[in-house]
């Protein structure tokens, strides 16, 4: 046990007493006078029900909350009444600055991620596996992609985990959010582990791939992870969805990227709407954020390993014969210069365009397009 | 940037060869010539779709999975081929017994079916007209402020531990993801009910925080469980319950029936768990025993804190006037939650006849 509480009540006399109150019908209504202002607070569209923008209201609303959190060092929620000073136990969070933590629209969506929750046992239709041949090649490349995928996933629910308890509970919407993304991402994880698992099975992890995922793990701020994972690791992914549901050997699995894409871009949006808050009310961390992507970038490379290229690039083709791989790399190349450029484009619109000039990805894409060229 | 591989594969000019040679197409595809079990698993049921227990088969089922982990500190998916040079993520949870239920699949599974949405499915219209006093409106939000701040330390507890525990355990791990996202949902629900309602949310007060800080800084992941699943949301699950028996209002009750459905399955969990760990590291038993006595003190001081009980009272009792003669019905309640729990120590094998709850319970009958 690491905290007690300031009394034991076995043996505490001002504790008796108050029990003593109670059993005589003594009861303490104070609170009830507590002046507080009455809101009205009504659905705008009812159709979508009472949102949280809703009930963005006097004390309740994120406008009203000021950029660093001191009052609060517990658990309550935004706009109660606090109690006085030190009498409200602290419980340690460490994120306290709303620009640390928040973005643009994020309220929004928290509540698209709960009205959007999938199940994978029965959303993909399963039962129609059997209806249709795949061959053994490609088959093989798909699950082979799917090991990948299912690797990869689960960061995305360990990170935000790392951080969400840190965070202080007035930003309720982002630390909603962020779980929201935890379910997501072990949903993916799901339906990739699922996948493999009614086909050819499990196949090989990725060494470069993991030490990407540590790196996101370990950034130093949430910030940083955000950024590592959101926009960089989860743009290249969901890019990498888009491709992957037009390769997809049947309906079956163009199913799944379909309902993993609309998880994957609602998570690309809350990162760069983070990013973007962030540069506007923090213009002075931006150095450290460029010097943090400079490492990261060069820790994403170990995402282009050679068991996830040559899966792909099978599926692209849809087999192992001399013009289906020249098809597969036409295929891939295209797609990677996309993921490439796409990240650049986002990185720009959340207010980093100095990305492309120094990013080392672009030397990296010259590279293969020149190799692509040359088949 | 806390790490930096030791490779730099971005100017490890084998690396960059080997992706430039493939997409020349000199494919070595050696990963297709690996001895990997097949799959081929199948919905048991057709109508249930494919559920974690249809591909619990072969060598990567759960039920194979070792008390002490030793084979796997990455993320690589359990079953999969592990080449060398995997790095260490960290996991510190790396024994089964610390984490695990064996209903955690099904549970995971559960609620997923169960999902509900709070925007939506509760018939808000009927909180835009209430039809209760403002006395008993204050006296509900301050109920569902301070069941908001309960919700809100539900989310931080698997948010806490579930990044540190091995990927081998993966169905618990997507459990807890369910449990992160089920807490943030019911508090956003509690929260959206208090501010709806028009007099806004209530006070937060001390012996609350002291209570939620004892689950939350539990030392070890068995420790924080046993609180947060047996004695929290024994609470919470109590409190639901009753909330549903007292308020006429549909939006409430709707609520109420959502909220017991969610943090029963942590309850189930917790239960689980406890007698997972407990039967294979039974001496545990003595020293989770005492951190829930010690979480159960802080626990009194909520049941006994004038805004708690007098809020209780009351709702129960419909107005301010009368609430004194609710008492005794809180009382009764206090009683049914002291003898829920005590019944769930038991079952999982840490039972205490004279603990603090039951104790302070005694002491508001005598």
């Amino acid at each position: 046990m690491s905290f007690y509480g300031t009394n034991d009540f076995s043996y505490n006399s001002d504790f008796n007493l108050r029990v003593r109150d109670i059993k005589k019908g003594n009861l303490d209504f104070g609170w009830l006078d507590d002046a507080r202002d009455k809101v009205e607070v009504r659905r705008r569209d009812p159709r979508r029900g009472l949102t949280l923008e809703d009930c963005e209201v006097g004390p309740y609303s994120i406008e009203n909350t000021p950029e660093v959190v001191r009052e609060n060092r517990g658990v309550a929620p935004r706009g109660a009444i606090l109690s006085e000073g030190s009498e409200q136990p602290d419980l340690g969070p460490s994120l306290n600055k709303k620009s640390d933590v928040w973005g643009y629209r994020v309220q929004r969506y928290w509540e698209e991620a709960m009205s959007r929750q999938w199940n994978v046992t029965t959303d993909v239709p399963w039962n129609d596996m059997d209806k249709h041949e795949i061959p053994d090649d490609v088959e093989i490349a798909f699950c082979q992609l799917c090991t990948l995928l299912s690797e990869v996933e689960m960061i995305a629910t360990d990170l935000p985990a790392k951080w969400s308890h840190h965070m202080n509970s007035y930003f309720q919407e982002v630390k909603g959010f962020i779980a929201t993304q935890a379910i997501d991402e072990a949903r993916h994880a799901e339906v990739f582990r699922k996948r493999a698992l009614a086909g050819a099975g499990l196949f090989r992890a990725s060494v470069r791939g993991e030490h990407a995922l540590k790196g996101i793990l370990e950034a130093d701020s949430y910030s940083e992870g955000s950024v590592f994972l959101h926009v960089l690791g989860e743009g290249f992914i969901l890019t990498l969805f888009r491709s992957s549901e037009f390769i997809s050997p049947t309906p079956v699995e163009q199913r799944m990227f379909q309902l993993v894409m609309q998880d994957e871009a609602r998570h690309v949006s809350y990162g760069l709407q983070h990013l973007k808050y962030l540069m506007d009310n923090c213009p002075e961390v931006r150095p450290q954020i460029n010097g943090f992507l400079d490492e990261a970038e060069r820790h994403l490379t170990g995402l282009f390993n050679p068991d996830q290229l040559e899966s792909m690039i099978v599926l692209g083709g849809k087999g192992t014969k001399p013009d289906q791989i020249r098809r597969g790399i036409e295929t891939v190349g295209a797609f990677q210069g996309k993921q490439i450029q796409e990240y650049f484009q986002r990185a720009e619109r959340a207010g980093l365009p100095e990305r492309r000039e120094r990013s080392p990805l672009l030397e990296l894409q010259q590279r293969m397009l020149s190799a692509i060229a040359s088949v | 940037m806390g790490y930096y591989a030791r490779d730099d594969f971005f100017n490890n000019p084998e690396v960059l060869e080997r992706s430039v040679e493939i997409l020349r197409g000199k494919l070595q595809l050696d990963w297709m010539g690996l001895d990997v079990e097949r799959g081929d698993c199948r919905p048991s049921d057709p109508r249930r779709g494919l559920t974690f227990e249809d591909i619990n088969t072969g060598s990567r089922s759960w039920d194979l999975i070792p008390e002490k982990i030793r084979n796997n500190y990455s993320m690589a998916p359990r079953g999969a081929v592990l080449p060398p040079g995997l790095p260490h993520l960290g996991y510190t949870i790396n024994r089964k017994s610390e984490v695990w239920s064996d209903n955690c699949a099904a549970l995971y599974e559960e609620s997923k079916a169960r999902h509900w949405l709070p925007s939506r499915e509760v018939p808000w219209d009927a909180v835009e007209d209430l039809g209760h006093s403002d006395d008993f409106e204050r006296a509900l939000a301050q109920f569902y402020t301070d069941l908001t701040s309960m919700a809100t330390l539900l989310g931080d507890v698997p948010s806490k531990w579930v990044w540190q525990i091995n990927q081998e355990l993966v169905e618990l791990k997507m459990w807890q993801c369910t449990q992160m996202f089920d807490a943030a949902q019911l508090a956003d629900v509690f929260r959206k009910r208090a501010i709806a309602g028009g007099t806004g949310l209530g006070r937060d007060h001390a012996a609350l925080g002291e209570f939620l800080k004892s689950v939350f800084d539990a030392g070890t992941f068995p420790h924080a469980s046993v609180a947060a699943h047996l004695l929290l949301c024994g609470l919470m699950q109590i409190l639901l319950r009753h909330l549903e028996k007292v308020s006429a209002n549909p939006a409430d009750q709707t609520i109420a029936r959502f909220g017991v459905q969610d943090v029963s399955r942590s309850i189930s969990y917790g239960m689980g768990h406890m007698r997972y760990l407990l039967a294979e590291r039974p001496h545990e038993a003595v020293s989770i025993g005492d951190h829930l006595d010690e979480v159960e003190n802080a626990a009194i001081a909520v049941l006994a804190a004038p805004i708690f009980i007098s809020s209780l009272a009351l709702i129960t009792a419909g107005s301010r006037d009368e609430a004194e003669s609710g008492l005794p019905r809180v009382v009764a309640l206090y009683r049914r939650f002291a003898d829920e729990h005590s019944e769930r120590r038991h079952a999982v094998g840490i039972g205490n006849d004279e603990s603090p709850l039951e104790a302070f319970v005694k002491e508001l009958e005598a």
